[in-house]
């Protein structure tokens, strides 16, 4: 029981120092997950992750899909009456879970997230076209979002939407920079790749 | 007037109508952009969802570039692109730890020195409402707009530090300038769903539709909006709500720049109003 108590206590300090927030000040209103466009596909709703946190629950917190769901609308800290800003939390959480090695049970988002700053790490800038190709390879439901596109991609290309310039990815000048960027951030966090 | 510019990935490829608009009503109002030479994507919410200084770090070093190239002020039209690099001039500006490690990964320095706006605060607080009601050719006399700020533009407010963070009226108070007949309408603010479209589609399909149908609903002959990936999950899927729901969509979605342009007469060539998969006729007809 001891040892149990020493983690609930770690975990909620480690949250609130690294967040700024503090998270035992939150009396369970729920108007962030009411107000969460999210909160529906998650499998933790926002009030429940920071009562999770008080309770020092890590392992299920930090491999959750809710974690990784927040992109920081800030619905929920707009609504807040204890006035903090939960995707701060959020933002520690998903850190938290890096750093650890936790295998998160969400894995479309950071599968996207990988693909989205792979384009960046190369080229410098985020390639529309290249990102959607390699999104829709890699999500493993390439009927439904090639079907999906069957309305949309005729009308982007007749009206102009997109066009054949805009199939080819440039890189910017200064690209080696940005992968110094990147490959200085894997420095500081020990070699994990962000 | 003279001022940075940042157009962004997007401005570049699916919303180059959001670009030609933007600089058509610029030039319109003597307002000389100057783009950030050689700018990067700002990371966007694939990199504040994986690494906070990474998140920092890479619009950071457009805030660096600009500054060397003596810019004081920063216009980026993209709602996240603003968002994005707002968050890295706060929090450099605020906190001299993070200043540090962020010019540490940059290998630059960077002195704090650019300010970064959103079209909205560009236009109404440099510009003026004033001095562009003044300078109106085709009042939007009779057009039912419904304003839609999203989340970027506005929250979290200790970033965006701009207008209401639930109830903003910057919008509302351009388009009346306009001319147009602004709807007072409940999803100003809701959140469309934005880049879970690439993992969620159906997700996004019901969040943007309800934004769409509430405008429908509340007698809107098109949205206005400040942010390209809105624009594309608002109007891009509406045969997909359609789909979902059983109900005609079918609501123009214009960008706040094109309306600009329309109203001081800019021609709809020159706008890129042609760029938009739902119709933007019947709004065109509607001010002809």
């Amino acid at each position: 029981m001891k040892v149990l108590l020493e983690e609930k206590h770690s975990l909620l300090e480690e949250v609130e120092s690294r967040s700024g927030q503090k998270v035992q000040e939150c009396y369970q209103c729920s108007k962030c997950s009411g107000g969460c466009p999210f909160s529906g596909i998650m499998d933790y709703a926002p009030n429940s992750i920071l009562e999770m946190i008080v309770y020092g629950l890590k392992d299920q917190l930090l491999a959750s899909k809710a974690i990784q769901m927040c992109i920081q609308c800030g619905t929920c800290g707009a609504q807040c009456p204890a006035g903090f800003e939960m995707y701060e939390v959020m933002n520690v959480l998903r850190e938290m879970a890096k750093e650890e090695g936790y295998v998160s049970h969400e894995v479309k988002i950071p599968k996207m997230n990988g693909i989205f700053l792979g384009e960046v790490r190369n080229i410098g800038r985020m390639h529309e076209v290249n990102l959607m190709v390699k999104n829709m390879l890699s999500q493993g439901e390439l009927v439904r979002d090639v079907t999906s596109l069957i309305p949309i991609g005729p009308p982007m290309f007749f009206k102009g939407i997109m066009g054949m310039g805009d199939v080819f990815a440039h890189k910017i000048q200064g690209q080696a920079q940005v992968e110094k960027v990147f490959a200085n951030v894997e420095k500081a966090r020990g070699g994990i790749t962000p | 007037m003279k001022s940075g510019y940042f157009p962004g990935c997007s401005l570049h490829s699916t919303a180059k109508n959001y670009e030609s608009s933007t600089q058509a009503v610029c030039r319109s109002l003597d307002v000389q952009l100057e783009e950030i030479p050689d700018w990067n994507c700002c990371g966007s919410t694939p990199a504040h969802q994986t690494d906070h200084l990474l998140a920092l770090a890479l619009p950071a070093r457009n805030l660096a570039l600009a500054e060397r190239a003596g810019m004081k002020e920063v216009l980026a039209p993209c709602a996240a692109c603003f968002n994005h690099l707002r968050t890295a001039e706060i929090e450099c500006a605020g906190n001299r730890e993070t200043h540090r490690r962020v010019e540490g990964v940059l290998e630059m320095t960077y002195g704090n020195s650019v300010h970064v706006m959103n079209i909205l605060e560009f236009m109404v607080d440099r510009v003026g409402i004033d001095t562009i009601a003044a300078k109106v050719k085709r009042p939007l006399k009779g057009l039912r707009i419904a304003p839609y700020y999203g989340c970027m533009l506005t929250r979290p407010a200790k970033i965006a530090r701009f207008d209401h963070p639930v109830n903003p009226v910057s919008m509302d108070h351009l388009l009346e300038a306009l001319g147009a007949d602004v709807v007072d309408w409940g999803a100003k603010t809701e959140c469309c769903g934005a880049a879970h479209v690439l993992t969620r589609p159906e997700v996004v399909i019901e969040l943007s539709g309800r934004i769409i149908y509430e405008a429908k609903d509340n007698g809107a002959d098109a949205v206005a909006t400040a942010c390209p990936m809105c624009m594309s999950n608002l109007d891009l899927r509406q045969n997909a709500m359609a789909k979902a729901t059983g109900k005609e969509a079918k609501v123009p979605v214009l960008y706040l720049t094109e309306l600009l342009g329309l109203a001081l007469g800019i021609s709809r060539a020159e706008l890129g109003m042609r760029k938009h998969v739902v119709s933007t006729a019947p709004v065109l007809e509607k001010i002809s």
